[in-house]
């Protein structure tokens, strides 16, 4: 007589479709750059050959709310999401290799709709109050080392193993509450899935750096208890990057990326659609003023991507610019990073949605600490 | 102290009022539904199945004098009701004083009588009412309440009182003769009150000692103010040994006729003697184990009923009987029960058709009791349960299909993995 099983539907905003949103795996330094510097960031997760740079042990620990505003129709809503959505520990272990430890928000599924209607239950018209609120993310946990060979080559290979939840809280209530009694839903699908990765960083010049990345995904399970309910692939990523340091006290860099992100297709139901991703991006970090005796590190950047997933059968852009500073503290054994993210998300016209856009300010704060 | 140029200052306040204001997440909106929430509704289904196994009506009362309020009536062929109030120790010596260590043997009486509140809540009082007090003192058995009945002579009568209909609001005083106390003293008082009326039908009720407004028998030893009277409340000393029942005895109704009863294969709730149902269920296990159920209605086909006071209310609630398999006798399952539901089904007793009854709260308790340890039944009870002769009749399961007890389950067929 029970229904079977349906998918959880979708989830109100553009960005958190399907499995949710993807921060992107990059440190506040690298935003700011608008992900140039993410293939040579030694605190970004998506090359391991970048903890080759970081010289001395690290922890890195970055919070990223973010606020966004919904538009359709003429009416506006605001969000506000809380992420940490990346940590890094890395160590030296010789003089030339480097190992780490970092774990990152691959998806994050963070989102609640309520919604009101007039519905009739047993010939009789009741107000229906249905709040829909989904929790968790799949997250990346990664095991890297890199070897720097010399000046013009570092190398760097990693293990990934993916992991996370998603509780999602289904809810109905009444005001009428003689005649008709609340129900709620809880339900929790944890994720594990596993991925390797390489990458190479490459000094040609004394001025420009390559930096090449590629993540090959493997198994990733979706259960439900004890039960795998579905099952897909981690996406493959592959990505490169150039740096130019010629301009002195500045570094210009950009990337581009390309994740396979629709190897996800089937873990979830059809509606959850995702397809492949570019991903490009570029900025510049350049020495700005001292103060207080430290110099401030003056960041600006730009990045254009696809999220994965689609929106009512839309692809849904993101136009980014971001800019942000660091600074070292305490004789540089500490850094901060702070960086403004604007991103303008939009259907791409292909699907049946309307005006719909949104629009987000992520913040995100960074703080290295070399113990 | 260093110089902070004033730009630094104001991203640093901002930095830490924006952390600030992002440490309480809010991820609700709906504007972009339902073109981005399509699929994540739940629907609602309703069923309608006959689960009853068992229906039977039973005695509503757990024993005689164990109701709040004692109806007095007098209404023709239909209802007659009366009170019994028992003063089981009339002393036969007093104090004078409360510092006396001795007493006095009683000789006089003076100022006697009989003090008890009634409640008006669907009292009849057609006109002048006439309550009389008879001497009911008997040796027969407790449980022998025609003879008790049968003691309400002219012989018998100790005393009667005339009230205009407007002055029986609260409190109701009747004065004794002191013949009436001193034929008793060292003895035992039984008092049995009867109410007429020769305008037609009279009705209403006596608190009874249950309902913390006992009755009061009062007089004087001396006709001297300064000498403390004695006060008395209803006492039972019978059944002798058996101290509970005794206490419920202390006070009783005595109904010498009640309605007729309703048709044969019926369910009754409410009347007098007062009356409940008993309905087993079996419901399927979807429904009781799995189901989110958002409403549950027990469909009642009413019966008209126009013994006594047609155009009455009368609620029904229903009780969720926790009496487990070890309870074999209904009429004590009936018994062993505990209100959840919140609603309450109000009828008159001249209505007929379907009457809805919302008990999703119970099936809700079923969930968490086993069905082999703990029968799924409900009791439905009368709101003025033993106080009142108001009634109302239903079809059982003996009926035709349509007419039977049925369940209508309203339930969510939502049910999903997580997966978006």
């Amino acid at each position: 007589m029970l229904a079977a099983a349906t998918s959880a539907g979708a989830q109100g905003t553009l960005s958190t479709q399907g499995f949710g949103y993807p921060p992107g795996e990059l440190s506040s330094r690298a935003l700011g750059t608008g992900g140039g510097l993410g293939l040579f960031d030694p605190q970004s997760s998506i090359n391991p050959a970048s903890i080759g740079t970081a010289g001395a042990p690290l922890l890195f620990l970055q919070y990223e709310p973010e606020f966004r505003r919904l538009s359709s129709g003429g009416q506006t809503q605001k969000t506000t999401t809380s992420r940490f959505p990346l940590a890094v520990a890395s160590v030296p272990i010789t003089s030339k290799g480097t190992i780490a430890v970092s774990v990152s928000t691959l998806l994050d599924r963070s989102w609640q709709t309520t919604t009101t209607r007039e519905e009739v239950v047993a010939g009789d018209k009741a107000t229906l109050t249905e709040t829909v609120r989904s929790i968790g993310a799949i997250n990346d946990i990664r095991l890297a080392g890199a070897w720097v060979a010399n000046d013009f080559i570092q190398l760097g290979i990693a293990g990934h193993v993916f992991t996370g939840q998603n509780r999602l809280l289904f809810s109905q209530t009444f005001p009428d509450s003689l005649r008709f009694i609340p129900i709620s839903q809880v339900s929790n699908l944890d994720y594990t899935g596993s991925a390797v990765s390489g990458g190479v960083v490459i000094r040609p010049t004394s001025v420009f750096s390559l930096a090449l990345s590629g993540r090959k995904g493997l198994d990733l399970n979706a259960r439900a208890g004890d039960t795998i309910v579905s099952t897909a692939k981690i996406p493959d990523r592959y990505g490169a990057a150039i740096s130019y340091g010629g301009i002195p006290g500045s570094t210009v860099s950009a990337q581009v990326g390309r994740d396979l992100w629709s190897s996800l297709n089937g873990l979830g139901s059809d509606e959850a659609r995702a397809v492949d991703a570019w991903d490009v991006g570029g900025g510049i970090e350049t020495l700005g003023p001292k103060i207080l005796e430290r110099t401030i590190l003056i960041r600006l950047g730009a990045r254009y991507r696809t999220l994965p997933f689609l929106a009512s059968g839309s692809e849904v852009r993101e136009l980014s610019f971001a800019g942000g500073f660091g600074a070292q503290f305490s004789r540089n054994r500490a850094a901060f990073d702070v960086t403004l993210q604007h991103s303008s998300r939009s259907p791409d016209g292909s699907g049946t949605l309307g005006d719909i856009h949104e629009r987000a300010y992520t913040l995100s704060f960074g703080l290295r600490v070399r113990p | 102290m260093r110089f902070i140029p004033a730009g630094v200052r104001l991203a640093g306040v901002l930095s830490i009022i924006s952390i600030v204001a992002a440490c309480t997440e809010s991820l609700d909106t709906n504007v972009g539904c339902p073109d981005l929430c399509s699929n994540q509704s739940g629907g609602i289904e309703t069923i309608t199945i006959d689960p009853v196994v068992l229906d039977t009506t039973v005695s509503a009362l757990a024993g005689q004098g164990t109701e709040n309020s004692m109806l007095v009536a007098t209404r023709g062929d239909t209802v007659d009701s009366r009170a019994v109030i028992r003063f089981d120790s009339i002393p036969a010596r007093y104090q004078k004083l409360v510092a006396d260590t001795a007493t006095t043997a009683i000789t006089t009486v003076d100022s006697a009588r009989i003090r008890f509140r009634i409640d008006t809540t669907g009292a009849k009082f057609p006109g002048p009412v006439t309550i009389e007090a008879y001497d009911v003192n008997t040796d027969a058995a407790d449980s022998l309440t025609d003879a008790v009945a049968a003691l309400f002579t002219p012989a018998r009568l100790i005393t009667s009182k005339t009230f205009n209909k407007d002055s029986l609001k609260d409190t109701v005083i009747i004065e004794l003769p002191p013949s009436a106390i001193l034929s008793r003293l060292g003895q035992r008082l039984r008092i049995g009150l009867r109410a007429t009326s020769p305008a037609g039908s009279v009705q209403f009720r006596i608190w009874a000692v249950e309902s913390g407004l006992a009755e009061q028998l009062y007089f004087r030893a001396e006709p001297d103010t300064l000498v403390k009277p004695i006060q008395l409340v209803p006492y039972s000393k019978t059944p002798a040994n058996q101290v509970s029942i005794a206490s419920s005895l202390s006070d009783y109704t005595v109904l010498v006729k009640g309605p007729r009863p309703p048709p044969p294969g019926s369910l009754d709730v409410g009347g007098l003697p007062a009356r409940r149902v008993y309905m087993r269920f079996n419901v399927p296990a979807f429904i009781s184990d799995t189901a989110q159920i958002i409403r549950a209605s027990l469909l009642l086909t009413q019966i008209p009923d126009r013994t006594v006071d047609p155009k009455d209310t009368l609620r029904i609630i229903a009780h969720v009987s926790l009496a487990t398999k070890a309870v074999t006798d209904v009429a004590r399952a009936a018994q062993i029960t505990a209100q959840t539901s919140l609603d309450t089904l109000r009828v008159a007793p001249a209505d007929s058709g379907v009457k809805l009854l919302e008990v999703a709260q119970i099936i809700g308790l079923w969930r968490t009791q086993k069905a082999d340890q703990t029968p799924r039944a409900m009791v439905l009870i009368s709101g003025t349960e033993g106080q009142a002769p108001v009634r109302a009749v239903f079809f059982s399961i003996e009926a035709a299909p349509e007419l039977r007890p049925r369940l209508r389950i309203s339930y969510s067929t939502r049910k999903t993995n997580g997966l978006p």
